[in-house]
């Protein structure tokens, strides 16, 4: 394990650093660690929020407290930094990749991929080479935030990377696939949007009837597939 | 049933929030006004049971069977049948009775608990409304008229206990912790945030409040942050210098700079604040958070244990 950085987001969360860099193996050491705390929780212990390059958790430091021993610690706070230094000093062999790959069948380009003509043009590419190029890459889901489902995805191409609308559009589809720079993603509401969008899946990415109520997870890998008519899933 | 003849100017139904989804991007939703929340649901001897929430202005509702319940959290004038109903004590209800709320006189939100609580079905943990994504609480959106909201009939009859709340509000400022990017603002900055005080502006709402002030605070090297969590309270600072303030609906990860964090021994205060009204801050120590929040807790506790 790297040397952990400990930050309070509020007296009741706590950061814990792995990276300053997105990078796949502080995202795999973060993996690692959420599952152990999973497994293991302490007293008081809520839930946890990981992202690029920490995870956060969330606890009831009044739990934290009253659950025995609290000496000789003087705050709540420091006490969770021991337990997961604790927890995390010995880390336990798990595969370090253990996602899944997900395809996400996609509609490119006319109606439902507005802007991938733009993207093509900015780029000095044909659309066809923007599709493929946006095919040919396994995505790895980072972390899930934003809104329900939505996944930060890394590995894009630079070849296709476009910068944001300068005015976002108002509402922009469920399932829509856009670029942002040089990140790609997938809207899983409407929602407005300054993305640039270059098509569609059908793929619900928020399933609220089912645990955990998402079809990605971080640690997945996402390829998109190119098809020509809508196929629900 | 409860059937809603007046929704009021945007009431929904809430609960305790919909906890541990975070990390697929499911906001936390519930509540605005925990304590409120907890009270009124005490003194029904239940707890965690969802409840309307009603904003700056109360709605008109019909009950269609026999119940019990206690309108808690911001000051209003409320009736049943043209009797005057109190605040913080329980009301037996029976079938054609009908409650109306009036305006919020001291805060910005107030509570309708029932017994039982109300029936709506339950969502990944909770009953709380989800506004964008159209789920939970009544059909995933704002109570309107005609709408019918299940609860159990119950006849029981509650001890008329009132609670006194006044020690859980006040005037004072409010508590706050250095954001995690607060080292990263030149000291200028730092004490213009603390020694300004703010106006809510009326773009405020479950999501986040927009605060308005003299001086906008900037960065001097602005700088990306990666995306992480943010949470009820976090103090945002976007590249206009305006503070956000964010709340219960508020989105899990956000990538622009805190530079505070109210303590949660202040949130509850912070749900009764109306827009245009001002508000002042208070640096204080992650010990002094820690200890308010204990003693927050302990008084809750024991309001609990003593009413059940």
């Amino acid at each position: 394990m790297p040397v952990l950085q400990f930050r309070q987001l509020s007296d009741n969360a706590l950061f814990v650093q792995f990276s300053t860099t997105i990078n796949e193996q502080a995202h795999y050491e973060i993996q690692q660690a959420i599952t152990m705390l999973q497994q293991q929780p302490f007293p008081g212990f809520i839930e946890l929020v990981p992202s690029y390059t920490n995870f956060c958790v969330y606890y009831d430091p009044y739990i934290v407290r009253t659950s025995l021993p609290f000496k000789p610690f003087k705050t709540s706070a420091e006490k969770v930094q021991n337990y997961i230094e604790n927890l995390l000093k010995h880390p336990e062999n798990f595969p370090s990749e253990t996602g899944r790959l997900i395809d996400i069948p996609v509609l490119y380009g006319g109606e439902y991929g507005p802007d991938l003509n733009d993207v093509a043009r900015v780029n000095g590419l044909t659309p066809e080479q923007v599709i493929d190029i946006h095919t040919s890459k396994q995505y790895l889901v980072y972390m899930l935030g934003f809104a329900p489902g939505f996944p930060f995805l890394g590995g894009m191409d630079k070849r296709i990377a476009t910068p944001r609308h300068s005015t976002p559009r108002l509402q922009i589809a469920a399932g829509s696939i856009g670029i942002a720079g040089e990140q790609t993603g997938i809207y899983p509401l409407a929602t407005p949007g300054g993305w640039q969008i270059i098509g569609r899946t059908m793929t619900p990415l928020f399933l609220p009837d089912k645990k955990p109520p998402t079809l990605l997870r971080a640690g997945d890998r996402v390829r998109f597939v190119a098809v020509k008519e809508i196929t629900s899933c | 049933m409860l059937k809603v003849m007046k929704p009021g100017i945007f009431s929904t139904i809430q609960d305790g929030g919909r906890t541990g989804h975070q990390q697929y991007g499911l906001i936390a939703s519930g509540v605005m006004d925990s304590v409120a929340y907890r009270i009124g649901n005490a003194l029904l001897k239940q707890s965690d049971k969802a409840v309307i929430e009603m904003t700056l202005n109360g709605g008109s509702f019909e009950f269609k069977k026999a119940t019990a319940f206690v309108l808690t959290g911001g000051m209003m004038h409320a009736t049943l049948n043209n009797q005057l109903v109190p605040m913080y004590k329980v009301i037996s209800a029976k079938a054609g009775d009908v409650l109306t709320c009036g305006t919020i006189i001291n805060g910005a939100r107030s509570y309708f608990c029932i017994a039982g609580g109300f029936l709506v079905d339950e969502i990944l943990g909770s009953r709380s409304t989800y506004l964008k994504a159209k789920f939970g609480g009544y059909k995933g959106r704002s109570l309107q008229r005609n709408d019918e909201i299940p609860y159990e009939e119950t006849w029981v009859k509650y001890p008329a206990y009132q609670v006194n709340i006044k020690n859980f509000y006040g005037n004072s400022p409010i508590r706050i912790l250095q954001g995690t990017e607060w080292l990263q603002f030149s000291r200028g900055m730092q004490t213009s945030f603390i020694n300004q005080s703010y106006t809510i502006s009326n773009k405020s709402d479950r999501m986040g409040y927009q605060l308005e002030s003299h001086t906008s605070i900037l960065l001097e090297k602005p700088f990306q942050l990666l995306s992480e969590a943010v949470t009820f309270g976090t103090i945002q600072l976007p590249p206009s210098g305006q503070p956000i303030l964010l709340m219960t609906d508020r989105q899990t990860t956000g990538g622009y700079p805190k530079i505070g964090q109210v303590i949660s021994a202040d949130l509850h205060r912070l749900a009764q604040l109306t827009p245009q009204q001002k508000l002042q801050f208070q640096l204080v120590s992650l010990e002094q958070a820690e200890e308010a929040y204990f003693e927050l807790e302990q008084q809750l506790r024991l309001i609990e244990a003593v009413l059940k």
